[in-house]
């Protein structure tokens, strides 16, 4: 080695050892507080945030231990930074699952909260934004918790686990700023209101808050949620059951299936009228049949299922119906299948949609297919 | 200032390897416009760090260049 | 051949697959993080397609320059055709185009840094540890950042292979319609931005690669290079546009944000980080490619010998550059609309002008019988 490299070396390891040890400004776990979730309200023009923070605690068995904290605000960072007051240490956002808003924020303008969570580098943009049917949304982290001794992961699990329940949709907030950034599409966000369950507080993950652009206009509840699933394509399973199914509400539930499950929607330009024609494919099980309804032959397969299609599509278009009337926001996206398929014609109606939409005929047709009945092949008989 | 020590010794580091080399071959030329380089960035870095002077960014009057050749965009 | 320590040095030789590898990196190094055709929106992908036609072309130009002249690079050829003084003049445009590229992309790296993983950290720390790399890097000479390349390439095309695929699972199909929903002009406008950033940036390579093998390997380079580029070009638009829909011209750093997004069973998830290693190697790369040319040029130019022991001072000088070329984040957004316009004259207009004074030039030397012989001992042996 000569002496030029030599040196060369030595200078490389200061180097790295220099750079090498560590970030900028790096933050021991110790000295930061992991957010969980968030809720926030708005007082007197102030944003109140109440955070759930998580605690590590060492030991033998690693321990969570969920904090509450409330700090006020001119805006949300402002309020966020606040929490430092009572913390003592600075929040880390990066594991944040949830953000709960109150609905007097959401009538007036849901964007104000929100931006920080899609602009700040720690919050994720997937994270879920959930609208809160209670007075605040302070009370949701009032309820008592149950499993997860952390209340936001319990919510954040009620939302992922919808695919199988759809009574709330599972939206994201990049979803929601798209559908907020189209035009031809309003955004919707999942409900939580509070309920008593067995003497007890509970949280419960149910319905549809419906914008139109940044304003929240109304709620859909649980079995109109369903159907919405269905419309917008985004059921991967759920329960057909009762009244949703037949007029006669026979006790036949129906557990759909992720394949062969899809909608397609497509508009259908007539001279000057504008129609939209919706085909739902739905397949599904037969998982309950406690009227030991026959459905034995062909025949009486061939009968129920279009007895259920029919019944299908009614409330499908009965859904469709009173969004139309009664929140007159699109949040079924047929203003982008319009602008998606024919382009031309968005370009004459974009301006006008809010009233062609409310005026909107929209031709459901629901194919059913039945997949199979499970284990039992025959009604049960009841013999004596 | 931790920028302004740490180039001071980056700069020492290449000058041990390169220019010293240099001057030991007698390669005049070489060796000051390497000198004065490196002096020319020591004084920059200076002027950045602790004086806070903005140095003149080229990328705003090529910017105006362009829009008076193009027009406006 | 012996350099002026008295150490033996190897001509450097960079082989078909290096140089291959080489520019493709180089094409796709900073796309993978800035998104093009950004003017074209869902239409994006289509952007690129129409860019082809204008690339192919352009790359003829280059590849015509660097063959016409083997064993040349672009300074010895201004040199020749043009003579000492006009060449020399030209010559500066070029390593100043070099420079200031060498510049932006170090920015673009500490502006993501900042963005993405550390957001109080002076952007100077990030900097200067990045150009660090590059100056030690080619420091050991180009044919060592070629022989890096061939060994990055397969970590990066890896880390590409497994990620697309995961974001499939998020990704929407309708977000690409309606195409050609403005009409074509954003189409050509995004293409247009296409051409000039990354596909004419190669223009770089004509000061790069002079020590190609044969007559035939600056063709081959730089259109194998276009056809790996291209694909990966597109797969990602077309995987970033899927996955964001609108957001993907709403954000800074599309890829990045796209793949943050992946979610696989809440265990495989927050993978963002494969885009920042790949931005991390392939922005290397094109750093001191960029480096590598203006340090060529200013030795060759000002006559000072190997370039190996000016990389340092040139180096940190682009560094600095760096820092001070925009002071926010918005700013270089806003110059990279006027980048495609910035850069006609150094990616169009002077190779055409300088390929044609070439033609005529050699032309002339083969009839008067002189030429190839002759070309070699010209310029000075390092």
């Amino acid at each position: 080695m000569r002496r030029a490299d030599r040196f060369l070396l030595a200078f490389t390891i200061f180097v790295m050892v220099s750079l090498l040890t560590g970030c900028w400004n790096y933050r021991e776990i110790e000295s930061v507080s992991i957010v969980a979730g968030a809720a926030i309200d708005k007082e007197n023009d102030e944003y109140r945030i109440t955070l759930e923070t998580i605690d590590i605690q060492a030991g033998k068995e690693a321990n969570l231990k969920s904090e509450i904290f409330e700090a006020k605000g001119k805006t949300v960072f402002d309020a966020i930074r606040n929490v430092i007051q009572i913390s003592g240490r600075r929040l880390y956002w990066a594991h944040s699952k949830i953000v709960i808003i109150s609905q007097e924020i959401a009538e007036e303008d849901i964007w104000k909260p929100l931006d920080f969570f899609l602009r700040d580098g720690e919050p994720r943009i997937n994270t879920n934004v959930i609208i809160s049917k209670e007075k605040t949304a302070k009370a949701i982290y009032e309820t008592e918790k149950s499993m997860e001794t952390i209340k936001s992961l319990e919510i954040y699990e009620g939302i992922t686990n919808q695919t199988s329940l759809l009574k709330a949709p599972n939206i994201e907030l990049y979803n929601f700023v798209n559908d907020l950034a189209a035009k031809g599409k309003s955004a919707i966000f999942p409900v939580i209101g509070v309920v008593t369950n067995n003497n007890k507080k509970k949280f419960q993950i149910s319905g549809t808050a419906v914008f139109k652009k940044n304003k929240l206009v109304g709620f859909l509840d649980d079995e109109e949620t369903k159907l919405l699933h269905y419309i917008l394509d985004r059921a991967k399973g759920g329960l057909l059951v009762g009244k949703e199914i037949s007029k006669k509400d026979e006790g036949i539930a129906l557990e759909v299936f992720e394949y062969g499950t899809t909608t397609k929607i497509k508009p259908e330009p007539k001279d000057d009228e504008l129609s939209m024609k919706m085909d739902v494919y739905i397949t599904a099980a037969i998982a309950e049949n406690g009227e030991r309804k026959a459905l034995i032959t062909q025949e009486e397969i061939n009968r129920f299922r279009k007895e259920v299609e029919e019944a299908i599509e009614e409330n499908i278009k009965a859904l469709i119906e009173k969004v139309q009337v009664e929140y007159g926001s699109d949040i079924f996206g047929f203003g982008s299948a319009v602008k998606a398929d024919i382009p031309k014609t968005w370009k004459s109606v974009e301006n006008e949609w809010d009233e062609i939409f409310r005026l909107l005929d929209v031709k459901v047709k629901v194919h059913l297919k039945i997949a199979n009945k499970a284990k039992v092949s025959q009604p049960i008989k009841i013999g004596d | 200032m931790i920028i302004l020590l740490f180039t001071l010794l980056i700069i020492l580091g290449f000058i041990l390897t390169d220019a010293i080399p240099m001057f030991l071959n007698k390669e005049w030329k070489q060796f000051w416009v390497y000198v004065v380089m490196m002096l020319g960035i020591l004084i920059l870095v200076f002027f950045k760090q602790i004086m806070n002077v903005t140095l003149p960014s080229p990328a705003n009057p090529m910017k105006e260049a362009i829009i008076a050749i193009f027009g406006k965009q | 051949m012996k350099n002026e320590r008295g150490d033996f040095v190897r001509k450097e030789i960079i082989a078909d697959h290096q140089s291959i590898v080489l520019v493709a990196t180089f094409i796709f190094g900073s796309t993978l993080i800035l998104g093009t055709g950004g003017d074209a929106k869902q239409d994006a992908w289509l952007a690129i397609l129409v860019a082809i036609p204008m690339v192919i072309p352009a790359l003829f130009v280059y590849a015509r320059l660097l063959s016409l002249y083997p064993g040349k690079d672009l300074f010895d050829i201004l040199n020749r055709v043009f003579g000492s003084f006009i060449g020399k003049f030209i010559a500066l445009f070029f390593i100043w185009y070099a420079f200031h590229l060498g510049a932006l992309v170090i920015r673009n790296f500490s502006e993501f840094m900042e963005i993405a993983a550390m957001p109080e950290t002076p952007p100077m720390v990030i900097i200067f540890s990045m150009g660090l790399v590059c100056i030690l890097a080619l420091k050991d000479g180009i044919e060592l950042l070629a022989r890096l390349a061939t060994f990055l390439l397969p970590f990066i095309l890896l880390l590409i292979i497994i990620v697309v695929p995961l974001s499939l699972t998020q990704a929407h199909p309708e977000n690409l319609k309606p195409i050609l929903y403005e009409g074509w002009k954003p189409v050509i406008k995004g293409a247009f931005s296409t051409f000039s950033f990354p596909f004419g940036e190669t223009i770089i390579f004509t000061m790069v690669l002079s020590t190609l093998k044969t007559k035939k390997s600056p063709y081959k380079s730089f259109y194998f290079a276009l056809v790996i580029s291209i694909i990966i070009m597109l797969i990602i638009t077309l995987r970033n546009i899927m996955v964001l829909g609108h957001m993907a011209s709403m954000v800074y750093f599309p890829s990045y944000i796209a793949v943050s997004v992946i979610n696989i069973g809440d265990f495989l998830q927050r993978i963002e980080v494969t885009v920042a290693v790949i931005f991390l190697f392939a922005g290397f790369i094109k750093i001191s490619v960029c480096l590598y040319a203006a340090c060529n040029g200013i030795t060759k130019i000002f006559n000072l010998g190997d370039y190996r022991r000016f990389v340092a001072p040139i180096g940190l000088f682009m560094l600095i550059c760096a820092d001070n070329i925009y002071e926010n984040t918005m700013e270089m957004l806003e110059w990279i609309k006027y980048y495609p316009y910035y850069v006609i004259p150094f990616q169009i207009i002077l190779p055409i002008i300088i390929l044609i004074g070439a033609e005529i030039k050699v032309r002339k030397d083969r009839g008067q019988g002189t030429g190839d012989k002759e070309q070699g001992t010209e310029i000075k042996e390092r």
